[in-house]
């Protein structure tokens, strides 16, 4: 029998030994929490009664008790006068909104007892659309005086004068839908507020800021709050950092109560209550010369973040700031981004985070521009590609944006001809069978968070402190039985850190994966920062470089060590062992060194470190706080192409995705069946949103989409046939001590794009409001 | 308002071990009572809580409603003959084709193991799979209330949504289909991950010498009923068919007064377009004598329910279950509404787990009696007598199972949370449906929903895992 490939998190799904919220053993006396939530869009709160749950046995606590325990609101990211708390005070802003929790011992009587919350709405007029709240005669938050909690209008470079001189000006129109990037695991949350502790085990996506958004709303400092996360978390996709008000809600319930408190949201609450990226409105404007060379960009954004601007949005407009110029060498930018309020679920982080519905509005675009001047849609893109990178910053060589980012240098035009042969194979297939279409994407994929983007939300004047995390930590450290042990602050979606890290620091030590013990969890009583966590796709270029330098700091103090009990000094080192250059038969190896300073250290010469743990914080050089309106808001950046080949079915007006192809340089690459993985995931993520899902309200507010069953998710049956082919190139990206970019989103970022271009080579025209239902591309066929 | 949804509000939960018995408890119980049989329909609804019962009576384990036979002039079929065996069974195949088909087409393994056409037909979705078919085919039902037995048209039985002519204290016994060479074409279109179709166009029809002689067109899933079309082919070469298949198809479709259905995703006008062009081929490929689909399996045997050993005990408002869980028996007190899932995480299987409420994702999947079902859809206290497998009843000790060694080595999961569940549906997949895992069978059969992977590796995994249960060495 051959050999198991090495997989640590793949053996605990194959086992069923993972450990996910709901198998966090309750402690006794555990009380489960359902949520009574609002069934209006828009309503003051006349009168709530909670007699009825405790005459049926059960607790309950309304906005009075908990205003007790929850004094203060979120901070939020815009300059807005809006006060966002995890449950309604006055007036609820969207169905699914908290108002009352309920608590019994048994999880089934708690939903029971739901039934008996007694609350007396005056209903008011929602604002359903974005065009409903740019007309404001209705208001969301009465103390903004409109709907529009942030507008920021920015320019870089000669806008005006490349508008006015280009002989050509492309403009389209785009609805971008609200969407979810749904976890199939939901939220949990296990809080236990004891001996002026609270202990919180929730499936969030890294300590992060969720650990001050806590600490804030309930007024506990943070030295009293203990966050864990489970070993495995049943997926994210940024989806679960949108967990901390029901954190809080969970938290409120226990101090309370006093006793540990469990809440396991149900899908229906996860559609209606959780998170969601944003439905975006917006206006694409490129001006370009006769034969395709584009001057200037301009873009204008309506992104309804729904009832409450709660961060990180609306950082979703400025996660792409530094790459709004796409992978071309454009150098006249300007931007208008509204944040729109309407009684829906309000967003958050979603998969890709600001880039589907950019590559959507910008790669369309490119595209249409191509169409309009007749020029193959490939050429185009590949005329306007960045070739040169003339900003050197230590030994490096970078393509500094307009707008602030900072592109480190690679072959962009090598990679997007990569799916060139197909490209041209397909365009001869579509000739004999006018059903099948054939759409081109280029992308550059950020990743690596720079958390200040956020700061671009506030005017550069009203700004009060400057932002740039990004950072990590690592501790690596030997035990006395020299097993190396890694710790993570981060935590495991199934991306498969774990077996990364083993190997990433069984490489930098020379030893076998075998004994590297990778621990990835959120423990806030151990070393973390406000950065640390799971997004963004910063594992590689971020906690990789902190785990490989930790790893050799280790390493510095293992030779010191093994020079001081060998006598010499100048050691060499060979599988796992040190030996003295002079007479190699002298060898010391890491567990014998282990074993001495655990055992006798008396016995170590003095002056040599003989600590054999390094805990190391690593923030990659790029990373700075924002200067003005310019900021690099990403670590790094990489090229991407997308090919899509679709093939239309003219009588359900259906699309089936025949063929996909993704070339990119990801830099080096630790382990290809995880960066593959990535690839498939955020293509299947990417066709979800193009095709099939989309949260929906009717005109009242009400949510329409309620089960899995209406979202429409795809299942493995959509997947079965569709050929999908990845070129990698791995150009190491040496300003990063990994010399590796992201690869969790680029191709989300890309996927609506590419079917949207492939759909409009077979009908002429480009279909621009997502998702793509096979009404609508029976309308844009028969009109 | 509640959106804590997935856990339904409380009932009794009855057995009946006779026809009679439970025609018994039927007219007993009346208003109060709803009849369980597979619960594909009924537990969602349940479980969502849509509705509220006081009474199930539980009517899985009466056999004696298990058969497809010809007799007489009918093929006739049990009502509690699952979808799989109308699916799969080998008398449906030949003799009623279009039945088969649209049985392959209803939800996916798990559901069609425990679902029943007695059960679908009485819940009377309008987009329900087996009306346009077995409309088509002019079949029957037979219905029994105590003492009586009468028959009515499956054209006539359906009244409306979720409405039939189904008494109160009645029950389907039986459906029958008269045994004559009808030919058929089933057309269906389902879209990405909905459960149900936007429109199913069924034509059946009798011809002689290349000339028709009596033809049925049945429509559903886009009206409120699903409408059917007597002769109107009948005097027309199959040839000719092909050559006014437009115009059949249009004025058909400007003859019907109805207002089409409309849901989230096809608006009316939508459906009725899709419809007609499914029409339209449908003719086409009977002038062109293409009426042959994927093949799909076909078995002879008709599954049975393994009657429960023990008579159910209730104490107080709670019922004694017993269950066999990887071997081992476990016993608890539960209320009657508590969900087979629940059980077996309260009792430690934590690898089988929760991903919705209405029991679509499957990462709850379990075998029960070795049958791939969604242990969210079942109350525990049907389990009682039972055996379920997880896969910790599939490995031995250390070693893997064929199945787990084919998911590892393809890489075939992220965050881990779906895959218990996609290799307890792979392990009845591979091992009672399509052992040879084809693509078209393949599609129709394993849904679950995975959100890391892209499908991809799972798709990889189940073909390797496929080749190892056929003798090839991992």
């Amino acid at each position: 029998m051959s050999k198991l490939p090495h997989y640590r998190e793949g053996l605990r799904a194959v086992t069923g030994s993972g450990e996910y919220i709901d198998d966090i053993p309750t402690p006794p006396g555990t009380l489960y929490m359902a949520i009574y939530r609002s069934p209006y869009a828009h309503a003051r709160i006349l009168k709530i009664d909670l007699t009825g749950v405790l005459e049926h046995g059960g607790i309950a606590y309304g906005p009075g008790e908990l205003s007790k325990v929850i004094p203060n609101p979120f901070p939020l990211a815009v300059d807005a006068p809006i006060k966002y708390y995890p449950f309604a005070r006055d007036k609820v802003r969207f169905v699914g909104e908290p108002i009352a929790v309920v608590l019994s011992d048994d999880p089934y009587r708690a939903v029971d007892l739901l039934d008996y919350v007694q609350v007396d709405f005056e209903p008011l007029k929602p604002v359903v659309s974005i065009d409903d709240a740019l007309k404001g005669d209705v208001l969301v938050h009465d103390e903004l005086k409109s709907n529009i909690a942030m507008y920021r209008h920015m320019k870089f470079g000669p806008v005006d004068s490349v508008f006015s001189e280009s002989p050509v000006v492309v403009k389209r129109e785009f609805y971008y839908q609200k969407h979810n990037a749904m976890p199939l695991e939901t939220y949990g949350v296990l809080a236990h507020y004891v001996g002026g502790e609270l202990n919180v085990w929730a499936n969030v996506q890294g300590p992060l800021l969720i650990a001050y958004f806590v600490s804030r709303a309930l007024g506990l400092p943070t030295s009293s709050l203990r966050l864990f996360t489970p070993r495995d978390i049943g997926g994210s996709f940024g989806s679960k950092y949108s967990l901390y008000p029901y954190i809080v809600l969970a938290a409120a319930a226990s101090i309370l109560s006093g006793r540990p408190v469990k809440w396991i949201e149900s899908r229906t609450e996860h559609l209606v209550g959780s998170n969601s990226g944003g439905a975006r409105k917006g206006v694409v404007e490129i001006a370009s010369t006769k034969d395709g060379i584009i001057k200037g960009l301009k873009f204008r954004f309506y992104e309804d973040v729904g009832a409450y601007p709660r961060p990180p949005d609306p950082g979703v407009l400025f996660r792409v700031h530094g790459n709004m110029n796409g992978a071309y060498d454009v150098k006249a930018i300007e931007v208008e981004d509204y944040v729109i309020l309407t009684n829906k679920l309000p967003t958050g982080l979603n998969r890709a985070y600001g880039g589907p519905p950019f590559y959507f509005m910008l790669e369309v675009a490119v595209n249409e521009l191509a169409r309009e001047l007749g020029i193959d849609p490939l050429e185009l893109r590949i005329k306007n590609l960045i070739r040169d990178f003339p900003k050197k910053l230590g030994d490096e060589y970078f393509y500094e944006t307009i707008t602030g980012g900072l592109y480190p240098k690679q072959d962009y035009e090598r990679v997007v001809r990569a799916i060139e042969p197909e490209y041209r194979r397909w365009l001869e297939e579509r000739r004999k069978n006018p059903n099948i279409g054939v759409g081109v994407v280029v992308l550059v994929e950020p990743s690596g968070t720079n958390l200040g983007y956020t700061d671009l939300a506030i005017e550069p004047s009203r700004r009060k402190y400057p932002h740039s995390g990004a950072g990590t930590y690592v501790t690596v450290s030997i035990d006395m039985s020299g097993y190396i042990r890694v710790f993570v602050n981060g935590t495991n979606e199934g991306l498969g850190h774990e077996t990364t890290l083993a190997e990433v620091v069984a490489a930098e030590l020379g030893v076998d994966p075998s004994i590297v013990i990778v621990e990835n969890r959120v423990d806030t009583t151990r070393t973390w920062a406000l950065s640390d966590g799971s997004y963004s796709s910063r594992f590689a270029p971020i906690v990789i470089s902190a785990a490989i330098l930790a790893s050799r700091q280790l390493r510095e103090r293992l030779t010191r060590l093994a020079m001081a009990m060998l006598g010499t000094d100048k050691v060499g080192y060979e599988n796992g062992q040190f030996y003295d250059v002079n007479n190699p038969s002298r060898r010391v190896d890491i567990r014998r060194i282990a074993s001495s300073v655990n055992w006798d250290p008396g016995s170590l010469p003095e002056g040599v470190d003989s600590s054999l743990s390094v805990t190391v914080f690593y923030q990659p050089p790029t990373v700075k706080a924002a200067e003005g309106d310019r900021i690099n808001s990403s670590a790094t950046y990489a090229i991407q192409a997308h090919l899509a080949v679709i093939e239309l079915d003219p009588d359900t007006y259906d699309i089936r995705v025949r063929k996909y192809v993704i070339a990119h340089d990801s830099g080096r690459v630790f382990k290809r069946e995880f960066v593959d993985g990535q690839l498939m995931g955020g293509l299947m993520h990417g066709l979800a949103l193009t095709l099939y899902e989309e949260l929906m309200y009717d005109d009242q507010g009400n949510p329409l989409t309620t089960s899995l069953d209406i979202y429409e998710s795809p299942t493995l049956a959509e997947a079965v046939g569709m050929e999908v082919e990845f070129i990698h190139f791995e150009t190491p990206a040496k300003f990063l001590v990994s010399e590796a970019h992201g690869v969790g989103e680029g191709a989300m970022m890309g996927v609506p794009a590419a079917i949207v271009n492939a759909l409009a080579s077979i009908i002429g025209k480009a279909v621009t409001d997502l998702p793509l239902r096979p009404y609508k591309i029976m309308r844009a066929i028969e009109g | 308002m509640s959106y804590a949804l997935g856990l339904p509000r409380g009932f009794n939960y009855l057995r009946a071990s006779s026809i009679d018995e439970a025609l018994k408890l039927l007219s007993e119980y009346g208003g109060e009572a709803k009849v369980l049989a597979g619960g594909m329909s009924l537990m969602p609804m349940l479980k969502l809580r849509m509705m509220e019962v006081k009474y199930l009576i539980d009517i899985l384990s009466l056999n004696e409603l298990r058969y497809v036979k010809i007799d007489g002039n009918y093929l006739r079929i049990g009502a509690l003959t699952t979808h799989n065996d109308v699916a799969m069974n080998r008398l449906v195949n030949e003799r009623a084709k279009v039945l088969s088909e649209s049985a392959w087409h209803i939800a996916d393994v798990q559901v069609r193991n425990i679902g029943t056409i007695g059960g679908s037909l009485a819940h009377a979705d309008p987009a329900a799979n087996y009306y346009p078919a077995l409309i088509a085919l002019d079949a029957e039902v037979v219905i029994r209330g105590v003492g009586t037995e009468r028959v009515v048209k499956v054209a006539e039985f359906y009244k409306g949504p979720y409405t039939t002519d189904l008494g109160p204290s009645e029950l389907i016994t039986e459906v029958r289909i008269p045994v004559s060479s009808f030919n058929g074409v089933y057309e269906f279109f389902r879209r990405g991950g909905a459960s149900f179709p936007s429109a199913i166009v069924t034509v059946t029809y009798q011809e002689k010498e290349g000339v028709i002689t009596s033809s049925r067109i049945s429509i559903g899933a886009v009206y409120p009923e699903p409408v059917l079309i007597k002769d109107n082919l009948a005097g027309m070469s199959t040839k000719e068919v092909g050559a006014k298949a437009v115009d059949i198809a249009n004025s058909i479709f400007s003859s019907i007064e109805a207002k089409p259905l409309e849901d989230t995703h096809a608006l009316g006008d939508y459906k009725i377009r899709v419809a007609r062009n499914m029409l339209i081929k449908a003719l086409a490929n009977i002038a062109s004598g293409t009426l042959s689909k994927p093949k799909t399996p076909v078995r002879e045997v008709i599954s049975e329910w393994k009657p429960a050993e023990d008579k159910l005990e209730y104490v107080g408002n709670l019922v004694r279950v017993r269950v066999n869980v990887n071997g081992q028996w476990i016993e608890d007190l539960v209320e009657p509404r508590l969900l087979l899932v629940d059980f077996l995480r309260r009792h430690g299987f934590r690898e089988v787990r929760r991903g919705c409420d209405e029991g679509k994702c499957g990462a709850c999947t379990v075998l029960f009696d070795g049958k791939a079902v969604k242990s969210c859809m079942i109350p525990v206290a049907r389990a009682s007598g039972h055996y379920i497998t997880t896969i910790r009843g599939l490995s031995k000790g250390v070693e893997l199972h064929p199945i787990q060694r084919a998911f590892i080595e393809e890489f075939a999961m992220q965050c881990g949370y779906c895959t218990h569940g996609f290799m307890m549906v792979t392990y009845d997949y591979l091992t009672n449906i399509d052992p040879a895992a084809d693509d078209e069978v393949l599609k129709l059969s394993i849904k679950n929903i995975c959100r890391c992977t892209g499908y991809v590796n799972i798709i990889k995994a189940i073909k390797r895992a496929s080749k190892y249960l056929s003798g090839a060495n991992p």
